[in-house]
């Protein structure tokens, strides 16, 4: 079988994201797992900024720029006119921020999600508005510095899977690019699953969390291993699976590279790492034993 | 990529149909990505300067025959060093600060055997100038030296005074640690070259000396065959044995008959071959060693082994008389010793407890305290200090055992190739000294036969590469594992004769314990780079060995360099 690493490029070179962007890394692993009989949605964002200027574009798949709110139903429409058509081998792909996916577009996608539209749909959550200039977003974590929060977030990162899995939804998974086979194999999963499908891709962000251009993977893979952010799948809503367990490292090694945690307080780190530690608790009580192996090896 | 479309479609909305990559990203940065190579410790410390990252990456990729290859252009003996090898690749192994140091030596043996039956694939150099080499000794130095020679295009003869080649490898190591077949099959695979061998011949009786320097160049190894005598009364006693001779008559399948209870003396790698030897052949054994456990100079496994199998081991007693006693036993009396400051090589010294004095009961005692250079037959001014010396100006070089380094397989093969090299350097004329600090393997005196081919073909000479350092590792992406330990003989079958105690890895294990390898400062292709470049400009192809990197749209963000598990990639500014 061919790897999906061993798949032609997708996401073409000369794009418009900042150096080291985690996003264009998401969107690139992800494009390669679609392969080329994919069409994608994107929404107002980054995507767009990386998408070119008129008349030139970095996608090697078609592409359809839509309105902010409406990826998801945007990519059904699409799944529905290929169905009458009878192209059943074109897959649908919408990718939407954090901001197009947690506060404007949930209620679109979870219109699509009951209906069960067969598409595939991506959250690129770099944890806040970025392309707008850093806006605070309802999936910045606790305490971040946002441009609309400079004494940090007050508020809680909210748990987007578990309203995913609220729908019943066939496939539900978490990923983010420092486990690019995790992420590509959990693509490749979706494929061949009917009805929709999401994956909550974490990509950070070296502009809006105030980091240098060279660590977005290294900070990815500790936002897994501290637990901030565990990889895991729900199938149907109910099946849960940790597909790679953490090495339980401690929360300051992921806050203390991030410019946007510079301010934290000793009790404000510790209430990240209660917070943290609650969540992994929980979320092993609902899954099934967990492999041991090593998600990217 | 080009697309066809109906320009007629933009009236409804603006399609992008051009490709961005005509728009040159790369100009936003002025760093760049470079692969730089390092140098792995292992390999530093390796005195055949095995590139052990690279046989590995091979081994791990299932491409066997390629890795004995290229552990063949070091060290014509992999099945033997996989053996026999004190590994200090093993002790200096990066991944030993992380949890556990890869199995390099078990892996060097699986690798040989695996692909054993593969013909050699060098080729030697065609030369026109090729010189006739006389060689003294076919043990691991002399041998080594002969197949480096033919590989540098020189026919050379070996004078060996055995019956068969192998030196101490032959007539030394036992068959537990050392199975003949594997040395015999790494032998032929060296006599296929031009290489003319004589046994039987010793030198000063069969052959002068003088004869020997009619070759346009010498190599003496005749290795180190005397043994220290203890130098106290009742040594010359029947049942007192010397090691080595005890190893060689085991080693020529001769029937040999211990006594009951066998004591050593010594602590070196002789001492314990010759206990486990004595074990095998039925008899209870202690081991008398005048330092302690800390201070013996065998190689740990050895000591652990002998211990599994029953050997006892008595510390800080010397030997000082032995009796015959009437009931044909013997008594050996010792002295109690205890460590006291440093002797001139640096180890604790050992000095005389007063007065105190312990007697043990035996049947055989069998020394093992050290062997000479027998220097009869070499003329004087190529001998210092009860050693050889070698004198370049007129075409002779020492080797091995005989002179001044440490006694081991790999330091003779290391002798070998060094003296090889040597030899065709002074034979075309060139400065020794020049080359060989271009074509050094690290700072540990190790040298690379394939750079100093590669320089002597086309003078492209290897960069000179600094020692990558377990802090230059990024760890993140490297599970922490154990590493697997070689299945052994059971205990009660290990002692019924002279089988080999260590059975290989298994094809899964093995494959295991080579992709435990951090491939230090090398690239294994990992994929790193490819995957977490946002831009897509790094395309890599494993089987041409090859990482190319587009400028032209590479922004320079430093990814790359940072995602590097080895710390090959550097960014560096371009003009």
């Amino acid at each position: 079988m061919i790897q999906p690493e061993q798949q032609p490029n997708l996401l073409r070179s000369g794009h418009a994201a900042c150096a080291g962007c985690g996003l264009a890394i998401g969107m690139k692993l992800v494009l390669q797992a679609m392969g080329p009989r994919t069409i994608a949605v994107i929404v107002p964002s980054c995507e767009g900024a990386i998408g070119g200027v008129y008349p030139y574009t970095s996608y090697g798949v078609p592409t359809i720029h839509s309105a902010f709110e409406i990826a998801a139903p945007t990519a059904a429409g699409i799944a529905n006119a290929l169905k009458i058509q009878g192209r059943d081998d074109i897959q649908v792909l919408a990718f939407a921020g954090d901001g197009g996916t947690f506060d404007i577009g949930l209620a679109s996608l979870s219109g699509a999600t009951k209906n069960n539209e067969d598409i595939i749909y991506v959250c690129l959550d770099n944890e806040a508005y970025m392309n707008t200039g850093i806006q605070v977003s309802s999936a910045t974590p606790s305490y971040a510095w946002t441009g609309t929060t400079p004494e940090g977030n007050p508020r809680r990162k909210k748990n987007i899977m578990e309203i995913m899995a609220a729908h019943y939804n066939p496939y539900s998974a978490t990923a983010t690019i420092g486990f690019p086979r995790d992420l590509q194999q959990k693509i490749t999963k979706a494929k061949n699953i009917r009805g929709t499908k999401f994956i909550h891709l974490l990509v950070p962000c070296p502009t809006g969390w105030r980091t240098p251009s060279d660590i977005s993977p290294e900070l990815s893979i500790l936002a897994v291993e501290t637990k901030v952010f565990p990889l895991y799948e729900v199938e149907d809503g109910k099946r849960y699976t940790i597909n790679y367990e953490p090495r339980h490292l401690p929360i300051q090694e992921y806050l203390v590279k991030q410019g946007r945690f510079r301010h934290l307080k000793e009790e404000q780190i510790r209430k990240i790492q209660r917070d943290v530690d609650e969540e992994w608790e929980k979320l092993k009580q609902r899954a099934r034993p967990s492999p041991k192996t090593r998600a990217f090896s | 990529m080009n697309t066809n479309h109906e320009p007629s479609s933009e009236y409804v909305i603006p399609i992008s149909f051009g490709s961005t990559e005509i728009i040159e990203t790369g100009n936003w940065g002025f760093l760049k990505p470079q692969t730089s190579f390092m140098t792995a410790p292992c390999q530093e410390s390796c005195p055949a300067g095995n590139p052990i990252p690279q046989f590995l990456y091979l081994a791990t990729d299932g491409r066997y025959h390629e890795a004995l290859q290229i552990l063949l252009r070091e060290n014509p003996f992999p099945g033997v060093c996989g053996r026999v090898c004190f590994h200090p690749c093993e002790t200096d192994c990066n991944r030993a600060q992380y949890d556990e140091p890869v199995s390099i030596r078990s892996m060097e043996r699986y690798v040989s055997d695996v692909a054993a039956n593969q013909p050699l694939n060098l080729k030697p150099v065609r030369n026109e100038g090729s010189k006739r080499v006389a060689i003294v000794g076919a043990g691991p130095a002399g041998l080594s030296c002969a197949y480096f020679l033919s590989l540098l295009g020189h026919p050379s003869t070996i004078f060996e005074s055995q019956k068969e080649p192998g030196g101490v490898m032959r007539w030394g190591i036992p068959g537990y640690r050392l199975p003949k077949s594997i040395l015999r099959k790494e032998i032929q695979r060296i006599l296929c070259l031009p290489i003319q061998i004589k046994t039987n011949i010793i030198v000063g009786e069969d052959i002068s000396f003088d004869e020997l320097t009619q070759f346009d160049a010498v190599f003496l190894s005749p290795g180190a065959g005397l043994n220290t005598s203890l130098s106290i009364e009742g040594e010359d006693l029947k049942q007192v044995w010397m090691g080595q001779d005890f190893l060689g008559r085991i080693n020529s399948k001769e029937k040999v008959t211990l006594g009951k209870e066998c004591i050593v003396i010594g602590g070196g790698n002789t001492a314990m071959d010759v206990a486990r030897s004595a074990l095998r052949l039925g008899s209870k054994v202690t081991v008398a060693y005048r330092r302690t456990k800390g201070e013996m100079p065998a190689i740990r496994d050895e000591i652990i082994e002998a211990e599994e199998e029953g050997v006892r081991f008595e510390f800080l007693i010397q030997p000082v008389k032995i009796n015959r006693l009437q009931n044909k036993k013997l008594a050996v009396t010792f002295q109690r010793m205890k460590l006291s400051g440093l002797d001139p090589s640096g180890r604790p010294k050992p000095i005389p407890v007063k007065r105190k004095f312990i007697t043990m009961e035996t049947d055989q005692l069998i020394t093992a305290v050290g062997e000479q250079v027998d220097l009869s037959w070499i003329p004087q001014d190529l001998i210092k200090n009860g050693l050889i010396e070698g004198n370049p100006s007129s075409k002779i070089f020492g080797g091995g055992d005989a002179i001044d380094q440490p006694r081991t397989v790999v330091h003779a093969i290391s002798s070998g190739k060094k003296a090889a090299i040597s030899i065709d350097l002074c034979l075309r004329g060139e400065s020794v000294n020049q080359v060989f600090s271009k074509i050094k393997v690290g700072n540990k005196g190790a040298v690379s036969m394939g750079a100093y081919l590669k320089g002597r073909e086309d003078g492209e000479w290897p960069e000179e590469q600094r020692i990558i350092t377990y802090e230059q590792i990024n760890t993140l992406y490297f599970e922490s594992s154990r590493r697997v330990r070689m299945r052994k003989r059971s205990d009660d079958k290990r002692l019924k004769g002279f089988s080999e105690v260590n059975l290989s890895f298994t094809s899964k294990e093995a494959h295991f314990s080579a992709s435990r390898c951090f491939s230090c400062g090398t690239c294994n292709y990992c994929y790193n780079c490819y995957f977490f470049c946002p831009e897509g400009v790094i395309s890599l192809d494993p089987v041409q060995r090859r990482r190319i990197v587009d400028f032209e749209h590479c922004k320079g963000c430093g990814t790359c360099a940072k995602v590097c598990p080895k710390s090959v990639v550097v960014m560096k500014e371009v003009g």
